[in-house]
């Protein structure tokens, strides 16, 4: 890759300040995550019942919760727990997406089926069928990575489905297929690369979404262990205290928010990028 | 037309078929003996035979799916553990809240989301649309527990305006009983009609770069009136196509929304029958929500065909 | 009848604007059929929606340069502005006529509509005129078209509407953006049939973009020649084919085969057209020309008056001799 695709891929960023500004708090949230116990000022797990429920203040800059947890300590750990199921997910839906999207359009038979699969499983609302993996399997962090997982595979395998039977039909591709090319040569040369930018775009949208699932499920005591911090737990516990406690409720809260505006307006930005900008800058062709 | 309906209504079919044949297998696959997940810890031996024998558990599993299906089809759903009652009763408890709920949210999405994603769109390129579909963009980040919450402390805690909780039904308190409904329903639209504005805002956009729309520019005819005669229809029929899946979504996502309100519905239910492991409700619940799912779907997808004079013309 | 001059249009951000039409100018008489002709890319459509008023919001803009429709100035004025100001007798036809027709509403109505604005009328009476206007086009059985829809007539058929459309305002110019690309052969020679018959009857300018040399000598009066978002050389029709001055136009001359080239291999002209901005000084046809002189790749090229009505915009133009 040359250092002008670096510049393609900036463009849109520099082009709207917010987006730049949104790929900024990602930053800060993969390093909040990464070197969580170096910027915690305190151990997020200390108990100390003397300070509970203190409002934000010079030495909690967030406040307190009930157990006299620093809140701004939780909130910088709770970003590893976003960052594990957002990864995890997205990792989930395009590791099982991809393969059955394109061997669908590639192999109709099989596709024929797979999409049956897929259409009985997007029968299911979302939510709905997280908690049901969730039953069956009791609530662990893997649990809920695969019950939101599963949700965002099958519309992966939608939209890789798509791209691959348009690509397919594309001259180039039946070109090569006239020239003998077999079904891996095709999927590595001509497939794979360009399905990477439209799921660029998807994994942001599926990571921001994995967010909301996932704090959705924590709040409900159904995800994440309640022992882990994570921003979807803080806000369950902050549930009796709102009135007493307010900025319980607006930290984890707003880093969910953060988090997935970001996300979303990274998505934006790159989906942009896609788009053929020539066409919306010039209009007609002269 | 109709050669299409059927079609598809052969296809749902199938597709609910394949569903319950998963919802079956769903009192199997969960961990431990089906007899006790279906009657809990507490059964009788007197129980545990009796549910033996109605169930066919000592039959092949082929037999048992056909002897739940056709329980199903006569409405016997079950056995709620926790209320001991049938779980249809039980489901039907919870649909008025529900089904009010879901209404009421879909109103404040069509008021606020499509008159102001065509806003957005006729004043495209403009701060005004840049603000809107930015805010837009930030509702459908925020989690509707968050939102609720917030209405909660904002207008339950201190202003006092509505109820923090419940829902006494209308049928005994009355229409104005709904003010229960007026604060979780705004928490739930919130981020629907984020996107029913961005949809709508993009499907003007894409119909007013058609070629008839130039055609009607050219013509000489106001900006509002190309809106309203040429852009307007043709966008918003891919809106209510959306509006009818937006509705079908809601049931599941309403299950988060009732549980910080503590209303009365079917997705509270769900959320309690998973901490109580009242596994028959778990099932019937999720068996009733697919199929009502399964037929909107059907119904917004036949009657998206109905409104499109091209398909009928064809 | 239409003046237009120095047109510039831009697109990109204010302070680093790039001109896809450059200084074009050119004049249109009443009744009097201008061709302008050139490749695709070249900025000819661009120029007739600006000219129209039609470039798409937001977008390119026009930066410089002035359209006027019998002396009164129109450049950044919509359609709808000009109907208001008094000056909307400008109408435009299109080159897809499939999709340039409301696929769900009927012929009739999409007729009338344009009656309206430009008449007052409105209902049975609009209906009544939109038959007129299918009657002046030659449609067929006018009157059960109206309550057709588009799909059920072809594509020769769909055209004659939208020139009914065009006829609603008694235009006196009628911009056509290559009406007849998309239509069979056959079917072009009648709809240029019928615009050079009602060119005559309504004394209607028209100023019709093509990129096909041989409906131009067909149809045209005059031609303007552009390249690269300027207007290279303009000449009447018969001096353009017979003489061509610019280099350009030669290439284009060369390029066509005739009846008397016999088996020989076509001439092209090399290289490709330079992207908007891309060329920063001289003539934008330097880097293909076959008499490029190092002057040409540094000065803007003049325009200069070969003869009379005959304008071409190099420094050093052919000197006009018979083609082979």
């Amino acid at each position: 890759m040359s250092s002008n695709s670096v510049t393609l891929w900036l463009k849109p960023f520099v082009a709207r300040p917010i987006a730049l500004a949104g790929l900024g708090v990602l930053l800060a949230t993969v390093l909040a995550a990464v070197f969580a116990p170096w910027l915690s000022p305190y151990d997020p797990y200390a108990i100390d019942p003397l300070i509970r429920l203190t409002p934000p203040n010079v030495t909690h800059w967030f406040g307190t919760d009930q157990f006299g947890r620093d809140t701004l300590s939780r909130t910088i750990h709770s970003a590893r727990m976003a960052l594990l199921i957002g990864s995890g997910v997205v990792v989930f839906a395009l590791a099982t997406g991809v393969p059955a999207g394109v061997l669908s359009a590639l192999f109709p038979r099989l596709g024929h089926l797979l999409m049956r699969i897929v259409d009985v499983l997007m029968a299911f609302p979302t939510l709905l069928l997280a908690l049901g993996l969730i039953v069956i399997l009791s609530p662990s962090v893997a649990t809920v990575i695969l019950a939101i997982g599963i949700g965002y595979m099958t519309t992966t395998t939608r939209i890789v489905y798509g791209l691959t039977l348009r690509l397919r039909a594309e001259t180039y591709v039946e070109a090569s297929r006239s020239m003998g090319a077999g079904a891996a040569w095709l999927i590595s040369r001509h497939i794979l690369p360009n399905l990477v930018s439209p799921l660029l775009v998807q994994a942001s949208f599926v990571f921001a979404f994995a967010q909301l699932g996932a704090a959705s499920l924590d709040f409900l005591g159904l995800g994440a262990p309640p022992d882990i911090p994570s921003w979807g737990n803080m806000l369950a516990e902050s549930r009796t205290f709102i009135t007493r406690a307010p900025w319980l409720l607006f930290f984890p809260g707003m880093m969910i928010v953060a988090t997935a505006f970001s996300l979303n307006l990274v998505g934006d930005a790159l989906r942009d990028r896609l788009d053929p900008r020539f066409r919306q800058v010039f209009g007609e062709k002269g | 037309m109709w050669s299409y309906a059927f079609k598809r209504a052969a296809t749902t079919a199938v597709t609910l078929l394949a569903a319950s044949i998963i919802i079956f297998a769903f009192i199997h696959i969960v961990p431990g003996d089906p007899i006790y997940v279906l009657l809990g810890d507490t059964a009788t031996p007197d129980q545990i035979d009796a549910l033996r024998h109605q169930l066919g558990l000592d039959q092949p599993i082929i037999l048992q799916y056909l002897t739940w299906a056709g329980h199903v089809l006569e409405g016997d759903l079950g056995r709620s553990i926790f209320f001991q009652a049938p779980v249809l009763s039980v489901i039907a408890d919870g649909a008025e809240t529900s089904t009010l709920l879901a209404t009421m949210t879909m109103i404040w999405v069509a008021v606020i989301g499509v008159p102001i994603g065509m806003i957005a769109a006729v004043r495209h390129g403009t701060w005004l649309d840049q603000g809107l579909s930015g805010g837009a963009m930030l509702m459908a980040s925020i989690p509707t527990f968050w939102v609720g919450l917030y209405l909660i402390l904002i207008f339950a805690a201190w202003l006092g305006w509505f109820p923090s909780s419940g829902y006494p039904s209308i049928f005994e308190g009355g229409v104005v009983n709904l003010r229960y409904l007026v604060l979780p329903s705004l928490a739930l639209a919130a981020p629907n009609a984020a996107l029913i504005l961005r949809l709508t805002r993009a499907s003007m956009l894409d119909v007013s770069r058609e070629d008839y729309v130039r055609t009607a520019r050219a013509k000489g005819i106001r900006p509002w009136q190309v809106v309203r005669r040429h852009i307007w229809r043709n966008a918003l029929l891919s809106v209510v196509s959306a509006f009818g899946f937006t509705f079908a979504a809601l049931l599941s996502e309403a299950v988060v929304t009732e549980t910080v309100f503590a209303l009365p519905g079917i997705g509270r239910l769900v959320v309690q029958s998973i901490l109580r492991r009242d596994y028959p409700v778990i099932q019937g619940v999720i068996l009733v929500i697919v199929v009502v799912y399964l037929l909107i779907n059907l119904i917004v997808d036949l009657s998206y065909r109905l409104l499109d004079p091209r398909v009928e013309l064809q | 009848m239409l003046t237009v001059c120095d047109l510039t249009v831009s697109v990109g951000p204010e302070t680093a604007p790039v001109d896809i039409v450059a200084g074009v100018s050119f004049g249109l008489a009443k009744g009097e059929i201008l061709g302008l002709v050139g490749e695709s890319g070249c900025g000819k459509s661009m120029t007739s929606l600006a000219v129209m008023g039609l470039l798409p919001q937001p977008g390119p803009r026009v930066r410089a340069g002035r359209v006027l429709l019998e002396g009164c100035d129109v450049t950044q004025l919509q359609p709808w502005q000009r109907v208001e100001a008094g000056h909307g007798r400008m109408a435009m036809i299109f080159q897809e006529p499939m999709t340039s027709l409301n696929p769900v509403r009927r012929i009739g109505d999409q007729i009338a509509e344009a009656v309206r604005v430009h008449e007052g009328i409105s209902g049975a009476a609009a209906l009544v005129r939109a038959r007129e206007l299918l009657e002046l086009v030659r449609m067929p059985d006018p009157k059960m078209q109206l309550s057709a829809y588009p799909h059920q007539l072809s594509g020769g058929q769909r055209q004659r509407v939208m020139i009914a459309i065009a006829l609603a305002c008694r235009p006196q110019v009628l911009v056509a953006d290559e009406p007849t690309t998309a239509l069979d052969v056959t079917i072009q020679v009648q709809i240029l049939g019928l615009l050079r018959e009602l060119c005559n009857r309504l004394d209607m300018a028209i100023l019709f973009i093509t990129h096909d040399m041989g409906v131009i000598a067909q149809l045209a009066d005059r031609v303007a020649v552009m390249y690269a978002g300027r207007i290279v050389e303009t000449a009447a029709v018969d001096a353009l084919f017979g003489a061509p001055r610019h280099h350009y136009t030669r290439g284009l001359m060369d390029c066509m085969p005739s009846r008397n080239s016999g088996a020989r291999r076509l001439p092209t002209i090399s290289g490709q057209p330079p992207l908007p901005g891309s060329v920063a000084a001289g003539c934008v046809f330097a880097l293909r020309c076959a008499a490029v002189r190092d002057e040409c790749r540094v000065a803007t090229p003049p325009r200069l008056e070969a003869s009379q009505g005959h304008e071409v915009l190099c420094a050093f133009p052919l000197a006009g001799g018979e083609l082979p």
